[in-house]
């Protein structure tokens, strides 16, 4: 019988194996991310200046004497390695949200980003 | 001698079908901390300012509430190559995950101040499951969605058009629109609210 030479396994071993990686993006475009730091302003940014800003939020939420912008990018990244004998994957998903908190007015009140950003 | 050939039979099949881990971390770590910088009577602005935006959030009768979510689901897959000469090609695998999970809750009063606060960190039993495939495979055996539930998912709206009976007409005390509480990811059907919904699959 003919002897299999281990560098043939090893280069075998080698082709076979192989990796993987992905990613997606989902909700909307994360543009506070590019607006300059002063275009919001507490008592004086009203709703109309958000949603030309930064487009339809995510979620409106209606409070009792507030209305809420809440804007949501997720961002699914994944990586994997396939050995035939042992494969991993490995997935992270990370949110880059802003929320804008108004009066009955319509007058910005409070307003805050992630402290992760999802780089665009 | 037999006996030894068997069990280094299973061995060599368990060996030559291969294990897989799948790890999924959801949301990122939270900061458990801030529970000793901000107290009881904190104005709301001062949360955001040290978490950011919450992972969920909803409007109370008497103020609003905001829940931070951080989860972190490991599945692990055995394989088993079946005997005989078709089962060399199909490759059985048993699944089972676990889910580590944290949360941090904030009730906020109706001008905004802070009436309670908590953390919660711990680890569940996230599901088995079984297949058979050809040769390998990576992807999840075990049914995870409710941890992996999107905070978009209620951007989906139009689905809900085509959803059983039961959830549809329970649609307007929906936990995910904002307006009518919030329950956390983990929350089985039997709980509360949902329970209106069990025998809709």
């Amino acid at each position: 019988m003919r002897e299999i030479k281990p560098a043939v396994v090893l280069l075998s071993a080698v082709l076979l194996s192989s990796c993987t990686s992905y990613g997606s993006v989902d909700g909307v475009d994360n543009l506070w991310r590019e607006v300059p730091v002063d275009a919001f302003e507490k008592g004086v940014t009203t709703q109309s200046q958000v949603l030309d800003e930064l487009g339809p939020p995510s979620q409106l939420i209606n409070l009792q004497n507030q209305t809420v912008f809440y804007y949501l990018t997720e961002n699914t990244t994944g990586k994997g390695k396939i050995f035939i004998f042992w494969n991993s994957v490995d997935a992270e998903t990370r949110y880059d949200r802003a929320i804008f908190f108004f009066d009955t007015e319509g007058v910005l009140q409070e307003y805050a980003f992630s402290k992760e950003e999802i780089s665009r | 001698m037999k006996h030894k050939l068997s069990w280094c039979s299973i061995a060599l099949c368990v060996l030559l079908a291969g294990c897989a881990r799948l790890e999924r971390d959801i949301g990122g770590p939270l900061d458990e901390a801030v529970l000793e910088r901000v107290g009881v009577g904190a104005y709301y602005a001062e949360i955001l300012e040290e978490l950011g935006p919450p992972t969920k959030m909803s409007a109370l009768p008497d103020g609003m509430v905001f829940i931070y979510e951080n989860a972190r689901i490991t599945e692990r897959q055995y394989g088993l190559i079946l005997p005989g000469e078709v089962g060399k090609w199909i490759k059985a695998v048993y699944a089972s995950a676990d889910a580590d999970i944290e949360t941090l809750v904030f009730v906020f009063d109706a001008q905004g101040r802070l009436s309670s606060a908590d953390t919660e960190i711990w680890n569940t039993d996230a599901g088995a499951g079984m297949s058979l495939t050809l040769l390998f495979s990576t992807g999840s055996f075990t049914d995870t969605e409710q941890y992996e539930s999107s905070p978009a998912r209620s951007l989906d709206w139009g689905k809900a058009l085509t959803m059983p009976p039961l959830v549809s007409l329970n649609g307007r005390q929906s936990l995910e629109t904002g307006l009518n509480g919030i329950q956390l990811t983990t929350s089985p059907e039997a709980v509360g609210q949902h329970a209106l919904e069990l025998g809709a699959e």
